[in-house]
Parts: structure tokens; sequence; C-alpha cells
């Protein structure tokens, strides 16, 4: 390292204190109370994303071997934090999901995201672990299975759900033949399916073709087969023994409209805001459904309705850009990168942020169920926002190191 | 093993951008349809939720007779709901409930355990009930105010109030008319909600304050108008008539003390009543007054001079033919002097008599007297009636307006015209309204009484009045007679004409009655029609008695039973006229005349005197004495003869009082005249006329 100033990744550092300061801003306007003062919101963000971004930088100057030495001892610690939570959390909506050290409260699963993709990463980059080796298969799956379960126990289901929302595209990057990969996929469709008969018979159609084509082992094929088989018929009987409260609680989660006073109110509030915003918003501080606090959750959850709503189409496209940007860097990154403890970490990182993105906000307009995912950067929230810059931080730790091996 | 192999990796990027790019579509598309499409839909929707206005109504003004009695206020009432989702102790509320309102606690209980968040419990509730009811304190009870239009004196004055819709806009009468001095202004508050759904004014948007509408004071007087409606109920039905009108009025202001229509209006009930009952037929409806209108014949010829109360006409034995049209009379009259004439109301008399007046003179006066032409009181509808031009009359228009026909009046401007005969001949613009009160209680727009214009002499209106006392004393409108006071009129019985048919009808009537009361001190014009009546049709028979009934009740004569002394000579002369009521008074009548009348009649006479007129009639025994004398000029006032011609001016003027000198071209129109028109002449005077072409 002659001069690593050199090296740093500006554009990477740039995108993210955009989209920091950016959300800065919107938090101000989501927790503006039309006073002089400002809002106790906003100065906390802003402390959080001043020590975020001294971390990020100075991930920067840590060796990248030593980062992924770290990558095992910092996957236990998080699994240990996450157990420790389960029995001395703090709760927070109905949920225990926080760990108070002295006065800053902190949430192990933000933590225990990053962990994971630093711990799977590193031990599908040593070159003895192949992904496509049931053993290694099944390693890794337990290590993300983990804290999955224990983040579900909180219970804390749009966290958990990144966990498995990351499974696939790791895998897939890490080499997964494509067919183990329509193995994990399938069972989902099949379960939608099951519903309607001619969707479900059409569907076993393509599945037994697609087995076909696979030239795997036959029992393995027929025990796939009988799997999917058994799924789909067990399926439609199994929501009948639902009690209708528990069906319903299903059907709102999927299409939460459904349920206008309850879970549907945030949705409806949030379209409102959004759709009153128009082309060019009603201008900062100015939006109606904002400032009247008839946003739920307006400076986390929601945060992505008040810019709607305040900058209009025109601000959200400017987000929407920067994210996809970023997205796209962070690939174009991960492809480049010789290390593949490096690069999966990346895609790992990218997915959470993806993941991330098109949860809230596809939450925001209705398209995805609440799920309380906040949006990365902008959300208020200082556990994420810390270890989001951290993500960035190890890319930015990456990208300078890329053409290591 | 990562698999380090470029090409592979770059199609995992692919795939993965390809991925990220559709979900980023995704999302565009649905921002798109949110914030673009959707957008005024969901602005609307955000505006509603946020922002409510709410209209603070205002007061409408009352409506009050002129001693203040409410007719018209609004009055509050009050519904009462509840949220049944909201009440917190069922039980208790709907015990309160069965008790305030009287009906079984097992409804309300069922009404508090229906699945909604309304419900309507009882309604139109005064304020007494709904304090019982706020006394349970129970946070899901809903009481909604609500303002109504209240009409207290019901039927009384219904078509004249008129009445208004469920916004409280006035829809007719008095109501309608002044809807922008009642109805003030609505205020408009804004108000603000939040999320947490709390409220708050917004400062961008002040209350503003509803302004109260003005009472609006009438002339009417609420006791009259009840004795008035009362009467006129119990004549039209006393005469199975179809409907009836009546307007009492001051003669000396115009102010209308009484306007009423039969059948009666209520105005609390509007929407139970058919369109042609609720409207004020006094001023829209327009009908030919038939003899009523004779007065003003008369006025005309006495006014112009063309005719005394003594001239004598002879009547053609009730049938007289004019062109093609014949005119009759109910009897068959011979020799009747004017005065004759309107007291037995002889349509082949007043037609002769008429002779000589000039189409225009006539129009004018008329016109003069308001015929034609809105009287422009302050309600909606009136009608100008119609009154054709002079150069459109055919060879009978004269005969028939002399009579009443070819001329259509409002109940209105005949009364108005009635004033004016009376008072000593002013036409009084009528009004209803005296004046209007602003909530502080400030009069503002008050009506002055306002002449319109003189249409003729005080001296033209005391003979009037003297001949319709005559009709009431000994005339067709006996029934009209009081016992305690003196009163005049006039009666009218017009056949009603077929507007499909296009001819009259020979047994269809508007019987009227236009009278004032006292003779002496005139305080009252009350004028009464009663339209097709069945059980009689003269209106002397079908509206006198009204008439009657309201001056006498109106007098409260039951009290004060003084018969009121009158004036010396008029009461002598009707005192010897009266033994021969089936002749025609003979005061006035040529000499020769009433020879001849009295030979027809069979009546044996003798002449006292060698007057070349009748002085006198009086019974002696089984035969008349008639003393003559000269003719009595009842007036001595010299006429307005500029622009007449020297003949017409010869024929206006009383020759044994005045001496003509004439100046200038004989065949000229007079331009001047030495004495003043009015100015009255004692002796035998010298009237120079100045004469150009």
């Amino acid at each position: 390292m002659k001069n690593p100033f050199v090296k740093i990744d500006y554009p990477l550092i740039g995108l993210a204190l955009f989209l920091a300061i950016f959300g800065l801003t919107t938090v101000y306007s989501a927790t503006y109370s039309g006073t002089e003062e400002t809002s106790a919101y906003f100065v906390k963000q802003l402390v959080f994303s001043i020590i975020g971004f001294i971390f990020m930088i100075g991930l920067i100057f840590i060796p990248m071997r030593m980062l992924q030495r770290f990558a095992f001892p910092f996957y236990l610690l998080s699994v240990f934090l996450l157990i420790f939570v389960l029995f001395f959390g703090a709760k927070g909506y109905g949920a225990e999901r926080w760990l108070a050290i002295g006065s800053i409260r902190i949430q192990p699963s933000e933590f225990a995201k990053l962990a994971t993709i630093l711990a799977v990463a590193n031990y599908l980059s040593s070159s003895d672990k192949n992904i496509n080796k049931i053993k290694d298969f099944l390693v890794v799956s337990f290590m993300i299975l983990l804290p999955f379960v224990l983040i579900i126990r909180q219970p804390d289901l749009g966290t958990s759900l990144v966990f498995l929302a990351i499974t696939v595209p790791i895998f897939f990057w890490a080499g997964l033949h494509w067919f183990y990969i329509f193995v994990i996929l399938s069972p989902a469709v099949t379960l939608i399916v099951s519903f309607h008969l001619y969707a479900f018979l059409g569907w076993i159609l393509l599945l037994s073709f697609v087995l076909y084509l696979s030239r795997q082992k036959i029992p393995i094929l027929v025990a796939i087969f009988i799997l999917h088989i058994t799924i789909g018929s067990i399926t439609p009987s199994l929501w009948n023994q639902l009690k209708p409260y528990q069906q319903k609680r299903i059907l709102t989660f999927a299409n939460p409209e459904s349920d206008p006073k309850g879970a549907g109110y945030q949705i409806i509030q949030s379209k409102v805001a959004i759709g009153s915003g128009g082309i060019y918003g009603k201008g900062y501080l100015n939006g109606t459904q904002t400032q009247l606090k008839f946003l739920p959750a307006q400076h986390t959850d929601f945060i992505f309705s008040v810019i709607g709503e305040e900058r209009g189409l025109s601000g959200v496209l400017l987000v929407l850009v920067c994210f996809t940007a970023l997205l796209l860097y962070l690939l174009h990154l991960a492809v480049q990168m010789r290390s593949a403890f490096a690069s999966i970490s990346t895609v790992g990182i990218a997915t959470v942020l993806f993941f991330h993105i098109i949860v809230n906000i596809g939450m925001a307009i209705g398209l995805a169920p609440v799920t309380g995912l906040p949006l990365p950067f902008i959300s208020y929230g200082g556990s994420f926002l810390f270890s989001t810059l951290i993500m960035i931080g190890f890319v930015l730790n990456f990208s300078m190191n890329r053409f290591e091996q | 093993m990562l698999n380090r192999d470029d090409k592979i990796n770059r199609l995992r990027l692919s795939i993965l951008v390809v991925i990220i790019a559709g979900f980023w579509g995704a999302l565009e598309i649905n921002l798109f349809r949110i914030q673009i499409v959707n957008h005024d839909r969901l602005s609307r929707i955000a505006y509603n939720q946020y922002e409510k206005r709410i209209i603070l109504p205002a007061r409408r003004g009352s409506i009050c007779d002129r001693n203040g009695h409410l007719m018209a206020a609004t009055s509050i009432h009050y519904d009462i709901a509840a949220d049944p989702k909201m009440i917190k102790d069922r039980g208790k509320a709907a015990a309160c409930f069965a008790r305030v309102f009287n009906k079984s606690e097992s409804y309300f209980r069922g009404q508090l355990k229906k699945n909604t968040h309304f419900i309507y419990l009882e309604r139109k509730v005064d304020k007494k009930k709904v304090d019982k009811i706020l006394a349970l304190n129970d946070p899901g009870i809903i009481i909604l105010d609500n303002f109504r239009r209240d009409y207290p004196f019901g039927s009384d004055g219904g078509q004249l109030l008129g009445f208004t819709d469920t916004d409280d806009h006035g829809i007719s009468g008095l109501e309608l008319i002044f809807e922008k001095e009642l109805a003030g202004e609505a205020g408009e508050a804004v108000l603000q909600y939040d999320g947490p759904r709390r409220v708050f004014y917004n400062a961008d948007y002040p209350i503003r304050a509803a302004l109260s509408g003005n009472d609006v004071f009438l002339t009417i007087d609420k006791n009259i108008q009840t004795i008035v409606e009362d009467e006129l109920e119990s004549g039209v039905k006393n005469a199975h008539a179809a409907t009836g009108m009546a307007v009492v009025l001051d003669p000396y202001s115009g102010a209308v003390l009484s306007m009423a229509n039969y059948p009666r209006f209520n105005p609390n009930r509007q929407e139970d009543y058919p369109l042609n009952v609720k409207r004020n037929r006094v001023i829209t409806d327009v009908f030919e007054p038939g003899s009523t209108l004779k007065i003003f014949t008369a006025a005309s010829l006495l006014q112009d001079r063309l005719r005394n109360t003594d001239d004598i006409v002879f009547c053609e034995n009730g049938s007289y033919q004019i062109y093609d049209r014949r005119f009759t009379d109910t009897k068959k009259y011979g020799w009747l002097s004017f005065r004759r004439v309107v007291e037995n109301s002889s349509n082949v008399g007043m037609i002769k008599l008429s002779a000589d007046l000039h189409p225009k003179v006539f129009f004018r006066y008329l016109k003069n007297f308001g015929f034609g032409e809105k009287s422009l009181i302050e309600l909606p509808g009136e009608a100008a009636g119609f009154l054709e031009q002079p150069m459109n009359w055919s060879g009978i228009s004269r005969a028939s307006i002399s009579i009443g026909y070819e001329i259509g009046v409002t109940a209105l401007q005949m009364t108005a015209a009635y004033a004016a005969i009376v008072n000593g001949g002013y036409l009084y613009r009528p009004f209803v309204v005296s004046h209007l009160r602003t909530l502080e209680g400030d009069i503002i727009r008050k009506t002055e009484p306002e002449v319109i214009r003189q249409v003729i002499s005080p001296e033209v209106s005391d003979i009037l009045k003297n001949l319709m006392l005559g009709v009431v004393q000994r005339g067709t409108g006996t029934r009209a007679a009081l016992q305690q006071i003196n009163v005049g009129g006039k009666t009218g019985t017009a056949k009603k004409y077929d507007h499909k048919r296009k001819q009259y009808l020979n047994d269809r009537y508007l019987g009227s009655f236009v009278g004032f009361a006292s003779y002496e001190q005139p305080k009252y014009i009350c004028a009464v029609f009663i339209d097709d009546p069945r059980n009689g049709y003269y209106g002397g028979e079908v509206a006198g008695p009204v008439f009657n009934r309201i001056i006498h009740r109106i007098f409260n004569l039951q009290q004060a039973p003084q018969l009121p002394i009158l004036a010396g000579q008029d009461r002598e002369e009707n005192r010897t006229a009266n033994p021969i009521s089936d002749l025609p008074e003979l005061a006035g009548f040529n000499i020769n005349a009433a020879v001849a009348l009295l030979d027809e009649k069979d009546i044996k006479y003798e002449i006292a005197g060698r007057g070349q007129y009748v002085k006198d009639v009086a019974k002696d025994k089984n035969h008349l004495v008639i003393k003559t004398g000269p003719l009595r000029l009842n007036s001595d006032r010299t006429p307005n003869l500029v622009g007449l011609t020297l003949k017409e001016a010869l024929n206006r003027l009383n020759l044994e009082k005045f001496k003509i000198a004439l100046e200038g071209d004989r065949s000229g129109i007079i331009t001047m005249q030495s004495i003043k028109p009015g100015t009255m002449v004692e002796q035998r005077t010298t009237l120079t006329v100045r004469l150009a072409n």
C-alpha cells in the first residue's frame, strides 16, 4: 500500500454520501414538527451517519486478509448476540430485537446479515470447498438458516426473509448448478399453483420436462417429483384446516389492501401520499400527508412515501436511479474482483441492499407485503444505517484490493 | 471454489442485471401509475382526508307582521342518532331513550345492537329532550342539529309568505323575493385533520363568520289577516264557490293590512299542496272585474265634468244593442239618475252615460288609476293585467270597459284603485313590507308611503264615496251594510270568459265587493272576490256579506255599539228616498223625465214648485210630492280647459257660473285660461280663455 488514497473507490463513496444526505433531509422532513426546533430523530440520524462514515472510511485501511480472517469469529459473535437478545433483549414494537448497551440500543440482526455473508463467502472461497458438493451445500445452508431461525423467533419476519433472499444469489454466484437452484426455487411455485388444478397440472408437466432434461440420477428425480406432488396435494387441505382468521392473516399479508382499516390502512395512506405528489411533488416540508402525520412509520418503513409526496415522481426517479447505479456498480466490481471471498461478499451485500430496496418500495406502492424492511441509506434507524455503511466500507476495501487474489 | 472463468462470470452478471432491471421496471411502471395516472384521484382523497370545509349556516331572518308577531321564523330542531359500536352502556342508554321518547326499551335496545356506525334513533327532537339525552354523557350518542323554517300561524297568509325548500332557500312569496335579505350569508370554517385525527383550525383560512339574515317586517296586521282568512273561507263555503281572494288596504298609505287566498295554504307542509293553491292569486291572477269597475267610469265622467250624479238616462228596459253586441241588465230599468245607475249597477245606464266619454280620456283615467300596469309591490309574480290602447278599441270596447269587461285587473290593483277613489283621489303604491331590521336592531330599507299621482279631485272623491254609500244603503250592496257604522262599496258580478270557446259563460261568475269603512273616516279598503259561486252569484250576495263580517270584526263592534252621526243633508236625502225604494232616485231628474217615469210606473204624483228639476220626492199617503227647483250644482270648480277645443270646453263648463271671454282664433285649441283649474267659483265669473292653432 503505497498511497491508499489513489485507489479509493470515489464513485462508490460519492453514491453512498449522496444517498445518505438525501436520506437525512428526508428524515428531517418526516419528523418535522413545524417549529424551529430540530427533531431529535434528525440529530440522532446525523450522528449515526457521521460515525458510520468514519467506520466506512476506516475499513479501507484494514488489509483484506485480516477482514477475511475475522469473518468467522464475527459470525459466531453475531449468532451469540442473536441468542442473547432472545433472552435479554429489549422490547420494541412487541418483538425482542434490541440489545441495550448503556444508552445505545443496537439490533444484532442487522449485523448478522453482514456477518453471515462474510462467513459464507469465506467458507466458499477456500479452494477445497465446492457448493455443488452436498456436504458444503448443507454446511452453507446451515450457516444461513441458523440466524434466520433465531431472527424469526424474535419475531422479525422481514429481516429473517433477507437471509432467505441472499441464499440463491450467493449460491448462484458461487457456481451452484442451475438444476439445484431450480430445485430450491420450484417448491415455492408448487405451493402457489396448488390452489388451481389446471395451473398445477401445467406446472407438473413443465417440472417433469425440466427433470427429464437435467440428466440427473433417476432416484433423485423421482424423489423430487414425489415431493412436488405431495406439496401440491397437501397444501389446499392444509389451507382449509386453517381457521378463517389465520387464512385472513395470510391473505392480508399477501394483499394488504383487502383489509383497508387494518394492514391496508398503511398501504392506502402511502399510495395516497405518493400519488398526490404527482410529477414534481408538493415541495420539501410541504407534503400534507407527511406533515399532518397521516403516514404510518413515515420516518422508517414508509419514508419512500415522504419522498414520493414531497418530491414527486422526479425525486423518486432520482433515488431509484441512484440505487440502480449502486447495485449495478457493485455487480460490476464483483465481476472484477480476483478474490472469491470479496466477490461473493459483494454479491451478498448487493443482494441485501436490493432486497431491502425492492421490498420497501414495493411495500410503499402496494406491491409487496408490509414487512417492516427499511430503505437503505434513507430510513431512520441507527443500526441499519450503520450496518449499511459498514457493508459499503467492506466493498470499498474489496474494490481497492480487487486485483488481489 | 468460485469459477474464475470470465465468460461464465459475465453470463451470471447479465442474469443478475436483467433481474435488477426487471424489478426496477416493475417499480417504475407502478410509480407512474400511482403518481401520474391516479394522481387526481389520490390527491382528492388526500385533500378530503386532511381538509374539511364546514359551512356555518346563517340564521335566516324572520318575517313579522306590523306588531312584531312572528309569521315565519327559523327554529332549530335536533336529530338523535347513535354509533352502536361506541355506545358505552347500552342498557342505560336504551332505558333513557325509552323514557324520553315514550317508546319501548326493547326497540332502542335492538337499534343499539345493530352492526353499523350510524343509526337514527329519533328525529325532530326539541331542546328539552336533547338535554336529557346529553345528560347520559355517552360517547356513542350523536346529536345533529338542523334548522327548519316554521310558520307559527299555519295557513294565515300562507301564499303571501311563501315557503322555502329543504335547503331553506325561498321558493315563493316573500320568502322568494326577500331571499337575499332573509338568507344572510353563510360562513365557512376550514378544519384540518391530521393522521391521529386531531382537529385544528387552519391558520391559512380564518373562520368566516355567518352573516345573519335581516328580519322582514310587514304592513300586514296578523289579527286582520286571521279575520279575513276566516271570513273568506266561510264566504267561499257558503257560496259553494271554488276559490276566493280578499285584500284589506289602508287607503291613506297603500299599506296592505291583509292579503288572503282561499283555499288555504299552510307553508309548514308545503309539499302537501298542489301548485295552484300555493300561488298568491291576489297579485298573479288577472280577471275581468265587471261592475266594480263602474266606479272608475263614474270617476272619469265626474272628473271630466261630462256628467253630474243627477243626470238621468233611459236604461232601455234592460237591453241595449251596440253593433252586434247586446248589453243587458238584471232588471228592466227605465229612466235612472246617474246615482241610481251606480247604486243599481245598471250596465245599460252606465254604457249610455259614458257615451260622450272619449276613449283616450277614459283610457287615461283608467291608466292613472293603475290599471294595465304592475303596482310594483314587492312580491314575486305580479301580473300587469291588460288594458288595450284606445287606438285598438273596437266599437263596443268603451261600452264593455265602462262596465268592467275587456279589461283585466288583479285583486290588488282593484283595491289600490279603490283606495284612490276613497282617499281624495291619490293613488298610493300598495306595499306589504314596512321595513327590514338587522339582527342588531337597526332598521334598514323603510318603505315610505308613495303617492304615484293624483287621479281625481277630493270633491269627486267625496261624490264617489257618497255613491258607494248609496250602493250599500239601497243599491246592490245592501248585504254589506252594517248596523253600527256606515260603509260604502260597490258590487260586481262578472261573467267568466271561456277562452277555449271564446264566449262568456252564462252560469259562471266572479262575484265581488269592494268597499271601505267607515264612511266618515275611511280606515280600510276591503275587497272580496268569490270565484265561481254556485249558491247565488251576485257580488252583493256572495261577497257583500264577507265584507260585512270582516269589517264588523275588525271594528270589533260588539263592544262599541254607538251610532255615528252622519252629515245632515246626506242623511235627509236618504230618509226621504227610503219609502219609494221601488223607484229610482228622482232627485236631480229633469222634471219631464221624472213625470214620464212616474207615468210609466203608474204612480200618482203632484208637482210642487216651478223648477226645472226635481229637488226632492216625498211620499204623501198614496201619492208622491215632487218638489222642484233649479239644478243643484255639486261642484263649482274651474275645470282644466287647456288642450281642449272651444266646443269641448263649453261642454265641460257650467255656463251658469262662467261667462266666457275669448281671445285668439275660435277654431284653435285653448292654450291658457284666466282662472286656475280647481279654483272654487262662488258667483258667476268671467273666464277668459286664449285659443291658438
